[in-house]
């Protein structure tokens, strides 16, 4: 049963089509991978699956709701989480506080502490605790993107958006990073945008290929460096 | 524990100032505790990076609410008083919050100030209601009957600023402090880990705008008098730089702090020939010597 799919979504920028009736499901707990060209509409893509932009056309389903029209924070209540291409943290807080800010983001406007143990749990996941105490900016690459999926992983998601996971990570970083994500993530449906085809190779268990806004096919991870794209 | 403790110390050289001052001092303290309510307001939205050139609308509102309801009702109750004031000045934080809401930096300071500037031109131009600008009388409040008197307004605003000062203590420790850093900070990200961006910034704008309201209300009970200035977008420059003043102190009693700095500054303006231009000179000179001494 797809537990996300999205029917005939079209997006357009001024002239630009940036995504072109675009059809997909994503199987649960399925490893789905978006590849394509720059600019074929990828990020464009998770922008509108994750309710940051609403489309122009078609509709966006979780499971057998409707969430075309939902926003962005409403999607993540209902369990469509994301992180960014660059890393979207609080560049002048610490780990720590990183965190409790997503932990209360779901709380809303609470005179309740966040508590300790909510935190410590989330960052002992990702292995972050003992970079608690270290500002966000200060991190490194692939520390800050670990960070960004752990903010994304408080809500505890059906399904995760993660948009180019190891751009800008170091080439020799980027397999051990997706290991260490995707190890955390087993249960959670995924869809990756992502650049590198040996990280999809081996962690996608699906692949979509995209160019100028639209599908141009879907191809077992194995074939992802035959694809014409 | 450390902040609970501070909060009683506070309290008490409050009242050692009642006990120890003459009538100006007494009249000073409470004009400054009553004050610090609404600066609270002011500090609270600058956490989530609003800086609200309006907020003198919600101060004016809550001192008004005295004013008219004597005026027109005869009602001299305080709890009566004080309910009006915290309503009406929540709904006014509530509905200035969502109309608001789209907005950020410049434009949000600007769009708040024109909203209290609405609302001095209606305080000037009612005057069968609100007195114009002669403004209204504000009675010295009753309390099962009984008028409070000088003593009773003090133990009032001195009440009310360690209530303030342990809301503040418990806010800076909750998710609701935290949501306002994540805005303050990354808006986009903090929408997209689940936060209701609009409904976060209509709620603390009502509870600023409450608390600058009953704020309002205390300074009106001090000085018995209420005018249109109140709503003018000079109060909110001032309630917006003490707030400011207030950040750099030590929370969580920072808000009284700032207020009494600022006050004192004001007062020894009032000695020169353009007082103004020495409050501006000496809060920039304190702030180049906090940065200065903070490197």
């Amino acid at each position: 049963m797809a537990i996300l799919s999205a029917v005939d979504l079209h997006k357009s920028f001024g002239g630009v089509k940036a995504v072109d009736g675009v059809t997909l499901e994503v199987k649960e707990g399925e490893k789905l991978a978006v590849v394509g060209p720059n600019g074929s509409g990828k990020t464009t893509l998770i922008n509108l699956l994750s309710g940051l932009y609403p489309p122009d056309r078609g509709r966006v389903f979780l499971q057998t709701l409707d969430v075309t029209k939902t926003p962005i924070h409403v999607r993540v209540k209902l369990g469509i989480a994301r992180s960014f291409q660059l890393p979207q943290l609080f560049p002048e807080l610490t780990v720590y506080e990183n965190v409790a800010i997503a932990v209360a983001a779901l709380r809303g406007f609470s005179l309740k502490a966040v508590h300790l143990e909510e935190v410590r749990s989330i960052l002992e996941l990702f292995e972050l605790w003992d970079k608690r105490s270290v500002k966000a900016a200060s991190l490194s690459e692939g520390e800050k993107k670990i960070l960004d999926v752990a903010l994304a992983y408080v809500s505890r998601p059906k399904v995760l958006l993660l948009d180019e996971p190891t751009s800008s990570v170091a080439e020799e970083d980027k397999i051990p990073l997706m290991e260490r994500l995707l190890e955390r993530l087993r249960s959670i449906s995924i869809v990756m945008v992502e650049h590198d085809l040996d990280v999809v190779e081996r962690f996608a268990e699906r692949v979509v290929a995209m160019r100028a806004g639209k599908v141009v096919a879907v191809a077992r991870p194995s074939d992802v460096k035959t694809l014409e794209i | 524990m450390r902040g609970w403790l501070s909060i009683v110390m506070l309290a008490a050289a409050a009242a050692a100032a009642y006990v120890a001052g003459n009538q100006y001092v007494r009249f000073v303290t409470a004009y400054i505790m009553a004050w610090s309510l609404a600066v609270w307001g002011a500090q609270l939205l600058l956490r989530y990076g609003l800086v609200n050139f309006g907020i003198g609308a919600a101060y004016a509102i809550g001192a008004y609410s005295a004013g008219l309801l004597y005026r027109h009702f005869g009602v001299t109750d305080l709890t009566i008083h004080m309910l009006a004031a915290a309503a009406a000045g929540g709904l006014w934080g509530l509905l200035s919050g969502l109309v608001s809401t789209r907005v950020r930096g410049v434009q949000y300071a600007l769009l708040n100030l024109a909203l209290s500037m609405v609302l001095y031109g209606m305080l000037l131009k009612f005057y069968w209601a609100t007195g114009g600008s002669d403004g209204l009388y504000v009675p010295t409040p009753r309390l099962f009957g009984t008028p409070l008197g000088e003593l009773g307004t003090y133990l009032l605003a001195l009440l009310l600023a360690a209530a303030w000062a342990a809301l503040g203590l418990v806010y800076t420790q909750s998710a609701a402090a935290r949501l306002a850093d994540g805005l303050r900070i990354n808006e986009l990200r903090t929408s997209a880990l689940g936060a209701h961006v609009g409904l976060q910034i209509a709620a603390a704008s009502a509870l600023a705008s409450a608390s600058a309201s009953l704020g309002g209300l205390g300074v009106a009970y001090v000085t018995g008098h209420v005018s249109p200035q109140y709503a003018h977008w000079s109060t909110s420059g001032e309630l917006v730089v003490a707030a400011l003043l207030s950040s750099f102190l030590p929370q969580p009693w920072g808000f009284a702090a700032g207020a009494s700095v600022y006050q004192a500054v004001r007062l020894l303006s009032l000695q020169f020939t353009t007082p103004e231009l020495f409050v501006g000179a000496t809060l920039l000179a304190a702030l180049g010597l906090w940065r200065y001494f903070r490197r």
